[in-house]
């Protein structure tokens, strides 16, 4: 019973069967992780989009609780009607918080007769 | 996190085509023009920014330099936040500003947008969506600005803008008529949200037929414009209404050229009619000047100001004093659901058991629609169905939903459109990060347009 031993043929090749595995593997492993990372970067794009909404609903939370919620549950906004003796949409009130729009293709058009 | 750098430039010599003719393009004299300009020398062709603009404004093709059309961009700043080369500039007010703030006889007010809050932070080392309110209205008080919250002024716009869109619900929908409704005989559903400055003139070049539809209510900061020169200057600060500079701090470049409308001087125009300043005083506008969020920034840094080491804390005051309704505005869906919540009030008599209505607000899906069961107070409980879209990111869905209310104008009730994607948090004018941001969908690295 000889002792089995493998010995690689001599090759004209640049590179033998192991070596060759080795360079692919490296290979593998290098576009495996670059495409990895690039995912993550892509995947996460809109990530900063969907944080910063966040951090307006916790905000919204946080005066949910001290019972601000609506905006007519802020006393500053119908004290600037009692002052101003108004209500919303009408009179002097209508003049300061309304405005109104132009079709731009007809500017040439005075202005007082648009919406 | 670190954000990139932007590029500013002051406004240059006849940008707001003072002299001349009364209009130029479709232009008014005094209007800004050029906000956002691409630097032809900095401009590798790569067409990005023409994929992203929401208008078709940018002029050029793969590899030459492009260019943008005035007369059809809205300034949204979204080709800005997208090119991958910094290579498109802002126009820029901070010298203005630092000017304002050093001279001791002028009383600046600060207006901060809801948006700010969440992304002052990224420009000094924090992570989106850190919540940053208390630190920066104390670093504003610190740069020598007094604060009028765009919060408050949010939840006015819902108190004039919910009444208003109840009044056509009322003449349109429960055929009331009388004194109180009858002006809404030329407002007809639906009806649209007037918040963004973007949206109000893509609708004015491109959509005019629904100039009727939109809401007259003014946007949050152009209200707090004419309150502030108005009723802040006569009941809250006692003080000259022409010493007064109001500086908007926004998310958006779009705010840049709303500022600058000609009709936004209701504030002089009120304080001449109640004697409260002289006939010959000259004209000021509401809004003086308007910074974005990296502006703000930027006069922090000039001022020697970090608002991440700013005390946590901040005593309320009367002018800064706001509801969760005012604060969600800056997120796609947020103007829509604070008009809900206080429109389901007025109309059903009592709040909304759970005021989170999550079915409208936009996250990352480009169109959101919803219905919105409410029941009538004046009809004894009978229920009245309210269909609602919200469009978020002009670019996407805006055509689909103009060319759907052509078709058919009962589709729906009441349609919030933003035009930068997931709202004004994605605004043109915050910090930007090396990802870009200015598409919903991440995994499509670009919009297809060939």
């Amino acid at each position: 019973m000889s002792k089995y031993q493998y010995t690689e043929r001599d090759t004209d090749a640049l590179l033998g069967r192991r070596g060759f595995l080795k360079v692919v593997g490296l290979c593998a492993v290098v576009v495996a992780a670059a495409g990895a990372v690039i995912t993550k970067i892509v995947t996460g794009r809109n990530k900063i989009i969907l944080d910063r909404q966040q951090g307006l609903y916790a905000d919204d939370k946080r005066l949910q609780k001290v019972k601000l919620t609506s905006s007519h549950e802020n006393d500053v906004c119908w004290k600037v009607y009692e002052d101003m003796k108004g209500k919303p949409v009408e009179g002097e009130m209508y003049q300061l918080n309304h405005t109104h729009y132009f079709p731009r293709s007809q500017l040439a058009m005075k202005e007082g007769q648009h919406v | 996190m670190t954000t990139m750098d932007v590029v500013t430039f002051r406004p240059p010599q006849g940008c707001r085509g003072e002299d001349g003719p009364e209009y130029q393009g479709n232009f008014r004299k005094g209007e800004l023009r050029g906000i956002i300009k691409i630097n032809k020398d900095n401009c590798v062709g790569c067409d990005t920014c023409r994929k992203f603009c929401p208008v078709d404004a940018i002029d050029g093709g793969l590899g030459s330099i492009h260019k943008i059309r005035d007369n059809a961009c809205v300034s949204c700043g979204q080709c800005l936040a997208a090119c991958p080369f910094g290579a498109i500039e802002q126009m820029s007010f901070v010298d203005d500003v630092i000017k304002a703030l050093d001279d001791p006889k002028k009383f600046v007010v600060a207006h901060p947008s809801p948006a700010v809050r969440v992304a002052l932070a990224e420009e000094f080392g924090g992570q989106p969506g850190d919540l940053c309110t208390d630190q920066m209205l104390n670093a504003l008080e610190k740069a020598g600005f007094v604060n009028y919250d765009v919060n408050q002024t949010a939840d006015q716009t819902i108190l004039e803008e919910g009444t208003e869109f109840i009044k056509k619900v009322r003449y349109w929908v429960l055929g009331e008529r009388g004194p109180e409704v009858d002006q809404m005989a030329h407002h007809p559903l639906p009806h649209f949200t007037s918040c963004c400055p973007g949206w109000v003139r893509n609708m004015e070049i491109n959509f005019a037929s629904a100039i009727p539809h939109v809401s007259t209510t003014k946007s949050p900061i152009q209200m707090g414009g004419s309150l502030a020169k108005t009723w802040g200057a006569k009941h809250v600060w006692k003080k000259d209404p022409r010493d007064m500079v109001m500086v908007a701090v926004t998310p958006c470049t779009a705010k840049i050229y709303e500022a600058s409308r000609p009709e936004f001087i209701d504030a002089w125009k009120w304080n001449v009619a109640h004697g409260e300043i002289p006939k010959d005083s000259p004209v000021f506008p509401d809004i003086d000047y308007s910074l974005t969020t990296r502006d703000i920034a930027e006069v922090f840094r000039r001022k020697g100001i970090n608002p991440l080491t700013m005390p946590k804390t901040h005593e309320v005051k009367t002018m800064e004093k706001y509801t969760g309704a005012g604060t969600i505005f800056g997120a796609s869906g947020g103007v829509m659901e604070a008009a809900l919540r206080t429109a389901y009030f007025i109309l059903s008599g009592k709040e909304l058991t759970n005021p989170d209505i999550i079915s409208v607000r936009g996250y990352d899906s480009a169109l959101v629609e919803a219905t919105i069961p409410i029941p009538l107070k004046a009809k004894n409980g009978e229920i009245f169905e309210l269909r609602v879209a919200v469009v978020n990111g002009a670019l996407q869905d805006l055509k689909k939903v103009m060319k759907i209310i052509n078709e058919d104008k009962d589709r729906w009730h009441f349609i919030e459109v933003m035009n930068c994607p997931g709202g004004c948090v994605n605004g043109g004018g915050q910090p930007l990060q090396g990802a870009g941001s200015a598409w919903l969908a991440p995994t499509l690295p670009l919009p297809v347009k060939l």
